[in-house]
């Protein structure tokens, strides 16, 4: 799977590092900072499908970051953590493609860190909930049996009852999770589409009915689950798609028991549709009507996105999804 | 592309067909590499570092980024090429190619002080990546660091893409494995071996001159050049072939298949200028491709007609981002003035703030 393993020098005997390189068969190199190499160069995105290197490292800087407006259920602190950059999938419409200069992935492996600031951040808002998000720049599942983290943001959960963390992914690789006591503080949220799109634009990921099942294993148990329809992309059936996909999940206990539903309409930047253009030259996203909106963002013109939004929120009612569990992701006057 | 003429006029060779000069710039990094090549190819010296056929032109870049890069744009500028093509031996980075391979380059990196530099070229769609380094890779340790960046490491090929893309010049790229970078005597084996790889590579550039770039790959589409019936400008011949792709791609159908089940025939029979004819393809197209287009077109006539009647002007954001609109009118007197403000008592927005929140209805 890897090209090549970098691990900084001061790492080097980290007891996390030491059970990764275990699973890991190649030597790994050693360098002083994994910014001395990734990102340096530009590396086009779509070498990862041949030489997708790994670096294990310490996140400096920021480890939590504000999300932005509408980005999460009204009235409540948002703040997504840092604990990785990149993802082993391949969705076309991923606005990873141009956000770094390297698809490369970094596994940062200073929780303990992240942790202190989520207690810091608790502390602004005194008896309030405050949500944590992860999967901002990487999916939280995906490579959750190598990285063994997420027991510490369990235990954080457990302590911190106003803490709520969402660990946002497309995969189906839930073991860790199947360790883990269930907790309502402690949510896996499942990016979902209807089965064909999925097929068509979430390259390299496991199929909707997949994820689907991975969703229901977690439920059974008592986990914390949510969904987000984000992106929801145009395609002339899109009503009838988005009906089966919720008809599915009916069927699976799923609709009704959601901590809460988001929809998103696919949107851009200037300079990640270029990359998708670039990258995905026969995408099925490049199709649809697409502007320049509000915030300068590409995306379908407003009446289509809202008419898209309120079928799909409609559908979801209708299916049992709790009319005050649905909210209307990084959307203006919605 | 606007090339200069050729200052010597030898130097161009004419396709029959389309007569585009067709002369190619090998660029090498070290005499030996090359030596093969001149009588292979029956060279003749123009200059120093400089030889000539009627078909290509070699240069000896030397050794180094900046060097290769200066002398590759100089010589750029003398002759008119169709192309660049960067030949060479290169070091492996890594344990799994085999010496004696030549290897279509994929993406050309450059390393100063074993650190990457931002910027990186493009050879070839497929292939593996190659590495130019200002200084030679002798410590194995330093190699290893550089794993990770690409497959080769070579001591020019940067600086060539370099000069060719500042140039507009197609670019392209081969390398030649001699030898593990990082292992000791490394470079002694490849004096030793000089004569054998630049044999080689005089054998393969003549394969690699009959092949054609492979990245020209685009999507076939279907010429409408002749279609009967039809005109088609400039700008629609575009927007037809754009709608053509775009419908392809959306119902994963060939182009020939798009269009069969486009149903020219039924436009042939419309009693319609070719022109017009023309207009309704492209836009039963556009129906196809977004369903919404033709009643959100509709919807925003008659609302515009409404304040026509008035004597007022409604004007939308046609970007249908906007939930405001403007209303204009001209007045002279003041009678027409109160009677279109009473015009204006008639009228709503709320047909457009529904379009605007969603209200499409379409089944």
């Amino acid at each position: 799977m890897w090209n090549e393993v970098y691990v900084e020098e001061g790492l080097k005997s980290h007891p996390r590092v030491l059970k990764i390189l275990e699973k890991i068969p190649s030597a790994p190199i050693y360098v002083d900072r994994y910014d001395e190499i990734w990102g340096r160069s530009k590396k086009p995105y779509l070498h990862k499908r041949e030489t997708l290197n790994l670096f294990l490292a310490k996140k400096e800087g920021q480890l939590l970051k504000l999300a932005p407006d509408a980005y999460g259920l009204d009235g409540e602190a948002h703040y997504y953590f840092i604990h990785a950059y990149n993802c082993i999938y391949e969705c076309q419409y991923c606005y990873l493609q141009g956000y770094f200069n390297t698809p490369d992935i970094v596994l940062f492996m200073n929780h303990e860190d992240i942790l202190l600031e989520m207690k810091k951040t608790l502390a602004l808002h005194p008896g309030k909930k405050v949500w944590f998000h992860a999967g901002e720049f990487s999916d939280s599942l995906a490579l959750s049996h190598l990285t063994g983290e997420l027991s510490l943001y369990h235990e954080f959960c457990e302590s911190h009852s106003e803490a709520v963390i969402e660990l946002r992914t497309k995969s189906v690789n839930t073991k860790e999770m199947e360790k883990l006591p269930p907790l309502k503080n402690f949510i896996t949220s499942f990016s979902l589409s209807p089965s064909e799109m999925a097929r068509r634009v979430d390259l390299k990921t496991p199929s909707t009915n997949l994820r689907l099942k991975a969703m229901e294993k977690l439920h059974l148990m008592g986990h914390s689950i949510a969904a987000h329809f984000d992106p929801i992309i145009y395609e002339d059936d899109f009503k009838k798609n988005y009906q089966d996909l919720l008809e599915s999940m009916g069927k699976l206990g799923l609709t009704q028991n959601l901590n809460y539903l988001s929809l998103g309409v696919v949107r851009f930047t200037k300079d990640v549709f270029r990359e998708m253009e670039r990258n995905y030259p026969d995408s099925l996203i490049q199709t649809g009507p697409m502007v320049k909106s509000f915030d300068n963002k590409v995306r379908y013109h407003r009446p289509m996105r809202m008419w898209m939004m309120n079928t799909i929120k409609d559908l979801s009612i209708e299916h049992g999804v709790p009319k005050d569990k649905i909210y209307l992701c990084m959307e203006e006057n919605a | 592309m606007d090339h200069k003429p050729p200052l010597d006029g030898a130097l161009t060779k004419t396709n029959p067909t389309c007569k585009v000069p067709v002369m190619y710039l090998i660029t090498m990094a070290h005499t030996g590499e090359a030596l093969a090549l001149f009588e292979h190819f029956q060279l003749s010296v123009v200059e120093k570092n400089l030889f000539k056929n009627d078909d290509l032109v070699l240069l000896i870049t030397g050794e180094g980024p900046f060097e290769a890069s200066v002398r590759t744009a100089l010589t750029l500028s003398k002759y008119r090429f169709s192309e660049v093509i960067n030949l060479g031996i290169a070091g492996s980075l890594s344990d799994e190619l085999k010496i004696g391979t030549l290897l279509p380059i994929r993406t050309f990196y450059l390393i100063q002080d074993l650190k990457p530099a931002f910027k990186t070229f493009k050879s070839l769609d497929q292939g593996v990546d190659c590495l130019t380094s200002f200084e030679r890779i002798l410590d194995p340790e330093k190699a290893r660091k550089l794993k990770g960046i690409a497959h080769l490491v070579d001591r020019e090929g940067w600086g060539v893409a370099l000069a060719a893309k500042e140039a507009l010049i197609p670019f392209r790229s081969y390398k030649m494995i001699s030898d593990e970078a990082g292992t000791h005597g490394a470079c002694e084996l490849i004096k030793e071996e000089a004569h054998h790889f630049s044999l080689k590579l005089a054998h393969e550039l003549s394969n690699i001159l009959g092949m054609p770039s492979l990245n020209k790959t685009k999507r076939p589409t279907l010429s409408v050049t002749e279609l009967k019936g039809f005109h088609f400008t400039h700008t629609t011949y575009h927007k037809f072939h754009q709608l053509l792709n775009k419908l392809s791609i959306k119902f994963e159908k060939t182009p020939e298949e798009i269009f069969d089940s486009l149903k020219v025939s039924d436009f042939l029979i419309l009693d319609v200028l070719p022109k017009e004819r023309t207009k309704l393809l492209l836009q039963t197209m556009e129906e196809k491709i977004d369903p919404t287009k033709k009643l959100m077109d509709e919807k925003m006539k008659n609302l515009t007609h409404l304040f026509q009647k008035e004597g007022l002007k409604l004007i939308m954001d046609p970007h249908l981002e906007n939930l405001k609109v403007t209303v204009s009118f001209e007045a002279s007197t003041d009678e027409e003035l109160h009677k279109k403000a009473r015009g204006l008592l008639n009228l709503s927005l709320k047909n457009f703030s529904d379009l605007m929140n969603g209200d499409l209805h379409v089944e």
